[in-house]
């Protein structure tokens, strides 16, 4: 199997402030991988950086082994729901034939039955059906999530890209949407950026720790000492208490 | 009725409101949407300083105002994106200097000053055969291009990030949304004026919106509500003596302050009676 991503050396300057220096990071085909570290750490910097939304300062960022825009039309991007206008005036099904907008011509555009089958069938397959004609004011946050990645499997990617997939939805869905994810995974490649350390652990082959640089890449386990590092706070506060462990059982700090 | 087939300003004054309100209904739902609002009265503003530099240069004002409205809607997306400042910011002093703009260039032309008051406040009685031959040109012009480009504008919108990884061309609709917001307010000018235009882009909208949320429902509603609010200020203005721009604004505010109340009034009721 090859590598989905592979970024080598990246950096990235917001005008003069660095938040990512010096990023390397290979993510093999199939890979359940998740990305994590304290806000302001660079993830979603990252996210951009591998979607094409900044410039980075140096380095290189390759998928399956292209680079640029032709290169992007393999990823499904799932963006976090919050920031939506939840009145904006479109349907469960409109958001969905978004993604079939991937790598089509935008004059006189218009989409076809066998388009609108492929949404029919994603809806099915991610339990929304019902929501299809629905505006997306009237769903729930679980609700627009799944919409928002049916959209993103519209496009048919090869890699599914998510930023904080499971922020504010009710623990059920949540769960729901990590199965979905898991059989995805089977498909393709999945990397999602996420605060929730408990799905990380039950969920999620290999991490990557982010706070401007990468300081740990490997799987779920990992060292207390790195997270300490990453995070610049007790491991307790993320150990502790969640029912999978994301940690190796380790000793009490001594203080 | 009698005067409408009698008078050939009428007729031509209500094709204006017609053909006006169709470039309004679609484009201003737009501006809500992307909530543009505040730009689109900064390009109004800028067109001003268009309309002095035509009387300045000797040639037809509404021309200029296209071109400098065009120029000053890219040049505030251009340094939005380059300098990053916030566009608010660039939108107030666009506004300013392109009403000082047409100060001065009026100030400096020889001779009579011409009738400002039209050009700020509209006068849809004053549509002449050639400015309604320009509205129809620009309206075909907006439509054209917004059909064309529907799903992408739609898409573009929403979410704009997603559509950029999808390819869709954002930054050159960005510019195109400008341009078109710009080729509006010109449209706009005759009949009720750069002062008074941002209330015929917002009010149509925001009442539709209150109905459907069908973007091209939305669109279609605003056009017939337009459509209404211009002929309803009109026949105001003309049985009352009234300036026909702030008739029509008074009308459609009206409207929506009205339908508002209305709807807030009958969810009150709703929701004590259940």
């Amino acid at each position: 199997m090859g590598l989905a991503l592979d970024i080598s050396n990246l950096t990235v300057y917001y005008g003069e402030d660095c938040a990512l220096k010096d990023i390397s990071l290979q993510v093999e085909e199939r890979e359940f991988l998740g990305i994590i570290g304290p806000n302001g750490g660079g993830k979603t910097t990252l996210l951009k950086a591998i979607l094409g939304l900044v410039q980075p300062e140096s380095g290189e960022i390759r998928i399956y082994g292209a680079a640029g825009t032709t290169a992007r039309r393999s990823i499904g991007y799932v963006p976090q729901f919050s920031r939506f206008d939840r009145r904006f005036p479109i349907s469960v099904e409109e958001v969905v034939l978004m993604g079939r907008l991937a790598g089509r011509s935008p004059w006189f555009l218009q989409f076809t039955n066998a388009d609108r089958k492929l949404v029919d069938d994603l809806l099915e397959r991610l339990e929304i059906a019902e929501l299809k004609k629905r505006q997306i004011g009237q769903l729930s946050g679980g609700q627009l999530q799944r919409v928002l990645i049916a959209r993103a499997l519209a496009v048919e990617p090869r890699m599914l890209i998510l930023d904080e997939p499971t922020a504010s939805v009710d623990s059920a869905s949540k769960t729901r949407i990590y199965e979905i994810l898991k059989e995805l995974n089977q498909e393709m490649t999945i990397l999602i950026v996420t605060h929730d350390l408990s799905a990380v652990s039950s969920n999620i082959d290999r991490i990557a720790c982010l706070n401007q640089q990468l300081y740990y890449h490997g799987r779920t386990e990992m060292e207390a000492g790195l997270v300490e590092q990453v995070y610049g706070c007790p491991v307790d506060l993320i150990a502790h208490g969640v029912p999978h462990r994301v940690l190796r059982r380790h000793e009490e700090a001594q203080h | 009725m009698e005067a409408i087939l009698k008078y050939n300003f009428l007729q031509n004054a209500i094709l204006a409101a017609v053909l006006a309100s169709i470039a309004c209904g679609v484009i201003g739902t737009y501006i809500m949407e992307k909530k543009l609002v505040m730009m689109s009265g900064g390009i109004a503003h800028t067109a001003f300083g268009g309309i002095g530099l035509g009387y300045f240069l000797k040639v037809e004002p509404i021309f200029t105002a296209l071109g400098v409205s065009v120029v000053a809607a890219l040049a505030v997306a251009a340094l939005k994106r380059k300098a990053g400042t916030d566009s608010d910011l660039l939108i107030g002093m666009f506004w300013s200097l392109g009403m000082a703009m047409g100060v001065v260039f009026i100030a400096m032309t020889p001779g009579y000053p011409p009738d400002i008051a039209s050009v700020l406040f509209g006068n849809i009685l004053a549509v002449s055969r050639s400015d309604l031959r320009l509205i129809l040109g620009l309206d075909i012009l907006i439509l054209v291009t917004v059909y064309a480009l529907f799903q992408v504008f739609k898409a573009y919108i929403f979410d704009e990030e997603f559509s950029s990884v999808a390819g869709v061309p954002v930054r050159l609709l960005e510019y195109l949304m400008y341009i078109l917001v710009a080729v509006t307010v010109v449209v706009m000018i005759r009949v009720v004026g750069i002062i008074l235009v941002i209330a015929l882009f917002t009010a149509p909208p925001a009442i539709a919106k209150q109905f459907t949320y069908d973007m091209k429902k939305i669109m279609g509603l605003s056009v017939l509500l337009g459509i209404t609010f211009c002929l309803t200020g009109l026949w105001v203005s003309y049985t009352v003596r009234l300036a026909s721009g702030a008739s029509i604004v008074l009308v459609a505010v009206g409207a929506y302050a009205l339908i508002s109340l209305l709807r807030f009034g009958l969810r009150k009721r709703g929701g004590t009676s259940s």
